[in-house]
Order: structure tokens, then sequence, then C-alpha cells
């Protein structure tokens, strides 16, 4: 898989932000941008190309959620890839983010082979 | 409470803590708390609703959590503010994962985002009133407890 690809990871909590970067990077992915909110990851995405969303569901603010909704609705963005990590495993909320079209749904806690299995999946469908 | 919940809560404790952080966490014996201080230096508290009310802690030891976040990212906590938002965060994960495990015995429960509080003795009201049930964890790096006080929502 192509490890160049350009990654965006939004999570307002500190230490999973931390987290999924290190996991990230252990596995060769270099080019990664971390924000804290949903609201400056919706900047970001206007003002760089990127291949992966990462977003948290609960942020302060525009939540991951809302986020999804947004690069959906957006016609330069609304084809990028998009997981969202997140505490909430129940069914209702699950079946939610697959309503607004996230690509895949990770829920915490989870090891990193978890969580590169998603990335794997959703690039090689999304290409 | 329903020994389903304490059940759910130890479970979720020990997944939680062995998934993100490779630590074995052994429970004890749940007992009756009647005073508000926290078992622990840093606690994260959240309120339920749904299937249940009430509220629930989590609250670590100093060294049971920056192990923690040591065995997370490969280095101590940088700061107390880290420590702090880790304590949230576990508290999100622990609740989350036994409100899956709830959710086969077709009880819905939502999540508020934690408050976190830090500190010797720090209080922690619960939104019910009376006494919490208090279930302790041992660690090789220390201990946290779940401090959890809910009612059946008829």
């Amino acid at each position: 898989m192509d490890k160049d690809i350009s990654i965006l990871v939004a999570d307002d909590n500190e230490l999973m932000s931390n987290l999924i970067r290190l996991m990230l990077e252990k596995n060769g992915f270099k080019n990664i941008t971390e924000v804290r909110d949903g609201a400056s990851a919706f900047k970001t995405l206007q003002a760089q190309k990127t291949d992966l969303i990462i977003a948290d569901w609960h942020m302060d603010g525009l939540s991951g959620i809302e986020l999804l909704q947004k690069v959906r609705a957006d016609d330069k963005m609304r084809d990028t890839p998009f997981i969202i990590v997140s505490v909430e495993g129940l069914d209702v909320s699950i079946d939610t983010a697959f309503q607004y079209g996230v690509s895949d749904f990770l829920s915490k806690p989870f090891k990193m082979d978890s969580l590169l299995g998603k990335i794997t999946k959703v690039m090689e469908k999304a290409s | 409470m329903n020994v389903v919940y304490i059940n759910a809560f130890i479970e979720a404790s020990i997944n939680v803590l062995k998934v993100m952080a490779s630590i074995n966490a052994t429970e004890g014996k749940p007992y009756l708390k009647r005073d508000l201080t926290a078992r622990g230096e840093f606690s994260g508290l959240l309120t339920f609703s749904g299937s249940v009310t009430g509220s629930l802690a989590l609250s670590f030891s100093q060294s049971c959590i920056s192990q923690i976040i040591s065995n997370m990212l490969g280095e101590d906590p940088q700061s107390t503010s880290m420590i702090e938002n880790a304590a949230g965060e576990l508290t999100n994960m622990i609740s989350g994962d036994a409100r899956r495990r709830l959710q086969s015995r077709n009880l819905v429960i939502y999540a508020g985002i934690p408050v976190v509080f830090s500190g010797k003795d720090h209080l922690i009201k619960h939104v019910l009133d009376g006494p919490s049930i208090v279930i302790p964890f041992e660690t090789d790096y220390g201990e946290f407890f779940v401090d959890v006080n809910i009612k059946d929502v008829e």
C-alpha cells in the first residue's frame, strides 16, 4: 500500500491523537496532519489535498459526524476515504455513521493491526 | 445494582487496559462507598442516559495511569494535563466498551463527555444520591477504581 498518502487525524484528545500518529508512523506513513477539532479539520481539508481522514466522533464544535457530512457534501472532497474512530460502538451509532457515508468505523479500544486493516480496506476500495 | 452491570464494567476495564496498554488488571471485591472522595489521584466522570441513569467515574493512581500512558505512547507523560487527558479518554473507552457489552442484553446506554478531576482526595459527586459501588483493580503499576452509581430507567 502507498505509504506516501496524506492523512488527516482529527481528535480533540491529545493521547489518542498521539497514539494514532505513532501507530501510523510505525508503519511507514509520514505525511500526517493532526488537528484538535472538526472546524480545523475542515479548514485543513479545504487548504490541502488529503487522501484519508481519520476522525473521532465526539469533538467540541463540529463533531466527527458533522465533519463527515460536510466532507460528503463538498464536490472536491466528497470521495475522500473517511474512518471514524470512536468509543461509540452501539449498533445505532454505527448505523448512523454509515448512513452519513463513513467509509469504515473503528471502535475503541483498538489494536494497531485493526487500525491498519481498516486503512488498507478503505484505501483499496477507493483506488 | 444488577450484577450484569458490574460484570460489564469489570470486563470492559480489563479489556481496555489490555488492548490499549498491554497491562493486566485484576479486579478486587466490589464495595459500597458512602463518601465523595475519589480513590485515585486522577479521575474521569461521565453521565449515562437511556436504559440507565446515573454516572461512572474511573479513578487512577498516578503510578498506574502514568504507566498506561507510557505503554501507549512509548514515553512517560510530559505533563499533568496529559495525564488528565488520559483519565478522561480511558473513562470514555471503558464506558464505551461496557455499553457495547450491555447492548447484547437490549440495554441501550448513552454516555456524556467525561470531565476530569485530579489531586489527592479530590471529590467525585455522582448524579444520583446515595452510595456508589467501587470496583477496585490491581495492576503491576498501581491501582485504579471503577466508581459507579446508576439505576435502571423504567
